[in-house]
């Protein structure tokens, strides 16, 4: 049992994260065919996206997903089929039925015995109710809708014809389902199809037909010759009981009747079946779908139109046509012959197994445990260096240090399986700005570039939201009104940027806008008047443009449900200083707005430069560090800037801003002696740190300071040394800042 | 991997007793069948055990069906003398006991 339910919960998990992912390729999908609304490959990778959906919510009962789904799937049916057009309506309802989807999922994962609530509910029926006039204006399948119905014609205007139109005593549902020859090769057993069956509803009868089954000389074991009538008690839908041969729909000739049907859909039934006419009658009578006399009727209708029945066998393709139309489902594949070879069923199955070989989910928790042990291993390498160094024996150094190449090696290896592209984040704003803009009859076009740059996917996850709130203020103040836009001869359609590249071991986001600009007056005003800043203190106008970040500050004069979600800019500002990042933003009155975010590239190991100041060890991480300089101590007295190359570039002692005693202590007694600068650059700025000496790369695992020292200046962590000692990160970022 | 034949059986009177492998899935489908078939040339009586049965699926149900439809047209006899739980089940769900002979042991 226990390994029954942790099965299913395993399951679970992977429904998730492949219900997650669909959803979101889904929605990608939806906002590419906005754009070209007539790509028949898109309509074509929504409706699988969306019918492998349906499928996985199948297997695991998630009733209400699958109703839902359902409807959307056929009303993308037809999109596919071209009955239907794309239009702008369908559109937002297709995005509409997407959200749906996504929230029923939510709902079926996070507790699957309570019903959806009230909200969930109204919103379902809203949007199946505009589903469903797709569904109901359809003209689809019109030709072959007719075919069917002139066949029905042929039959009751017939003379003999009896009146069929009368519905059978069976209070019961009755399937008929006849398997293909290969659907055992497909790896699919007919069994576990029951067994589904049995939790829809109570089998309460169930005849297997061996008409079909060859002799032992004749017989191939590894296909299907059983067929089945199966009557089922049960209160669902026929959508719902057709779900359950959802993944045979290719594989087998399927008719479900409902309770009470009419004589004639037995009549239609008894010859759509591949056996005997009176053989069939007698097993349904059998299982108690038809009475006796119920069967005599149908028989007798038969008998007396033989001709016009023999019409209708041989035009068994209409009528499975006319059966997926009564099943509203797809098209089945009429190649019945199937193009595998029961020999192949074994070599399917180990071709299913390769595909899955080349992609293994991970929990992310085992990442991290890993990630954690790499850097450990990194530290005890460095360790294990330090000490071959004094031993001096050339062997050893040699073996020491191919182990320290291949620890580096594990150590990119590790930390490269947790980057991720920046894209999928980004395409998720598509929406954002597609719904914010018809909402406030906007005209905006979101630019997407450099999706492909990979960054670590915990700085992904948690950078969303602040991009998210960044992105949204853009589309709510930034953006002008089209009218506004035109008076102010702007272009109608605004253009928001998003990029993002890599920068000397940093990311680089941008959010761009061609917006009104932040008003330096208001802001000014504003921070007055909420005490941020008095009334006479003279900013320059990139301190201005930072009072946004301030706490408490907001401009919205009116509150639109977009911005205003209690989410102010300060909190972006702390959510990306958590990420060891940086935000800045550059703006012109009238122009537009720009915020740059700048992230490193992780948040485990990175490649450092270790430094001495006095007896202590710093490092600087290498990837922010330009190039080394020897300064005399003449030139170093002279003040805070030296000229370097002609460009003027700041510096600061290490030692004074760390008070280090001994190094302060030491300088005057050495005469002569030359200070290191170690050139350090930021987001293009900049500045020279002196220290006392330059010690030389190190593998840096990046220990995260405790709470005492978290609102230290200057350090950004610490990290541990070949020796075993511990050396603090310098905060280069902030250095910068404090400098410039 | 597949049928195992008792020593008990007696090619005199034609008596033969199998006992069926745990797996009697489509993976030892074609095994299966081709001792059947040795056996079915060899004897006109055949007493199934079906206790040791771990796994069946439906190309196994077919196989005993088959087995069973062709010694009814050869005026061969089939029995069945025990079944496992796995194949007690899965001829419950397709309710194809009455397809069979059984010789159930008192």
């Amino acid at each position: 049992m226990n390994d029954e339910t942790d099965y299913l919960a395993e399951g679970r998990q992977v429904f998730a994260e492949e219900s997650r992912e669909l959803l979101q390729q889904a929605e990608y999908i939806l906002l590419k065919l906005e754009d070209e609304p007539d790509n028949d490959e898109l309509i074509n990778d929504l409706f699988r996206t969306i019918h492998t959906i349906k499928g996985s919510a199948g297997l695991f009962s998630f009733d209400d997903v699958v109703a839902f789904t359902h409807v959307a799937e056929s009303v993308m049916d037809q999109l596919r089929d071209k009955e239907i057009f794309l239009d702008d309506d369908l559109m937002c309802l297709l995005l509409d039925s997407h959200d749906q989807i996504s929230q029923l999922v939510a709902h079926a994962l996070d507790n699957t015995e309570e019903p959806i609530g009230d909200s969930l509910r109204e919103k379902g029926e809203e949007v199946l109710k505009n589903l469903h006039q797709y569904l109901d204006v359809k003209t689809p399948h019109s030709s072959v809708v007719m075919i069917a119905e002139s066949e029905l014609k042929v039959l009751t205007e017939s003379e003999v014809a009896l009146e069929l139109t009368e519905s059978v005593i069976n209070d019961y549902w009755h399937i008929s389902i006849r398997f293909n020859r290969n659907v055992l090769a497909n790896g699919m057993d007919p069994l576990s199809f029951f067994r589904y069956l049995d939790t829809v509803g109570n089998i309460t009868h169930m005849t297997t037909l061996t008409t079909d089954l060859p002799s032992l000389d004749d017989i191939n074991p590894e296909e299907s010759y059983l067929g089945f009538e199966i009557s089922l008690d049960s209160p669902a839908s026929k959508e719902t009981i057709a779900e359950v041969f959802e993944f045979l729909m290719e594989d087998c000739l399927l008719q479900i009747l409902a309770p009470r049907s009419k004589l004639s859909d037995y009549a239609q039934l008894i010859y759509a079946l591949p056996e005997e006419n009176r053989a069939i009658g007698e097993t349904l009578v059998a299982s108690s779908a038809l009475t006796e006399d119920e069967l005599l009727k149908v028989l007798e209708c038969q008998n007396a139109d033989i001709n016009k029945h023999t019409i209708v066998t041989d035009e068994n393709i209409t009528l499975d046509k006319i059966t997926n139309i009564l099943m509203d489902d797809a098209i089945i594949d009429k190649n019945i012959t199937g193009a595998s070879t029961p020999d192949t069923a074994l070599d399917k199955q180990k071709q299913v197994k390769e595909v899955e070989q080349q992609s293994v989910r991970v929990n992310a928790e085992k990442l991290g445990d890993l990630i954690n042990l790499v850097g450990e291993l990194v530290i005890s390498s460095a360790h294990t260096e330090l000490k071959a160094k004094q031993t001096e024996q050339a062997e050893l150094l040699e073996t020491v240090e191919n182990l320290t190449r291949l620890v580096e090696e594990i150590r990119d290896a590790t930390l490269s399986l947790r980057m991720v592209q920046i894209g999928d984040t980004f395409n998720r704003f598509k929406r954002v700005v597609r719904d914010v803009s018809k909402e406030m009859g906007k005209k905006i076009d979101l630019k997407i570039v450099g999706g492909d740059t990979e960054l670590d996917k915990t700085v992904v996850e948690k950078i969303s939201d602040p991009l998210m709130h960044l992105i949204r203020n853009s589309l709510d103040h930034g953006i002008e009104k089209p009218d506004i836009r035109t008076a102010n001869g702007k272009s109608e359609t605004a253009i928001v940027k998003l990029e993002a590249y890599h920068d000397s071991g940093s990311i680089v986001i941008e959010i761009t806008d061609d917006g009104a600009g932040l008003n330096p007056e208001i802001l000014t005003a504003k921070a007055i008047e909420n005490g941020i800043i008095s009334a006479n203190q003279q900013l320059t106008l990139p301190e201005i443009h930072r009072l946004i970040f301030a706490p408490g500050f907001s401009t919205a004069k009116e509150i639109t449900n977009i911005s205003g979600r209690g989410v102010g800019m300060d909190v972006v500002n702390k959510n990306i200083d958590a990420l060891r990042g940086q935000i800045s933003v550059n703006s012109e009155l009238g122009v537009g707005t720009s915020f740059t975010i700048r992230l490193p590239l992780t948040l485990a190991i990175i490649d450092g430069f270790q430094v001495q100041v006095g007896k202590s060890s710093y490092v600087i991480p290498l990837d922010l560090v330009e190039e080394c300089i020897a300064l005399d101590e003449q030139q170093a007295k002279k003040g805070e800037y030296i000229n370097l190359r002609g460009e003027v570039m700041p510096y600061i002692h290490l030692s004074e801003i760390f008070n280090d005693e001994d190094s302060l202590n030491s300088t005057p007694d050495k005469k002569g002696r030359r200070y290191n600068i170690v050139v350090v650059v930021y987001a293009g700025q900049k500045a020279g740190l002196v220290v006392d000496e330059l010690l030389g790369e190190h593998q840096t695992v990046i220990k995260p300071l405790g709470k005492v020292f978290q609102n230290l200046k200057g350090i950004s962590g610490a990290t541990i040394l070949g020796s075993g000692e511990v050396a603090m990160i310098i905060d280069v970022p902030g250095l910068i800042r404090r400098l410039v | 991997m597949s049928f195992t034949k008792r020593e008990e059986s007696n090619q005199k009177n034609g008596i033969c007793v199998l006992d069926a492998s745990p797996d009697m899935t489509i993976y030892c489908a074609a095994n299966n069948l081709a001792e059947i078939k040795r056996y079915y040339a060899e004897f006109n009586h055949f007493e199934l055990n079906l206790s040791d049965v771990e796994e069946i699926d439906s190309s196994g149900i077919q196989l005993l069906l088959a087995l069973k439809q062709s010694a009814t047209k050869d005026g061969k006899q089939v029995f069945l003398t025990a079944i496992s739980n796995p194949v007690a089940e899965v001829m419950d769900v397709l309710n194809i006991r009455s397809h069979f002979d059984w010789i159930q042991p008192e």
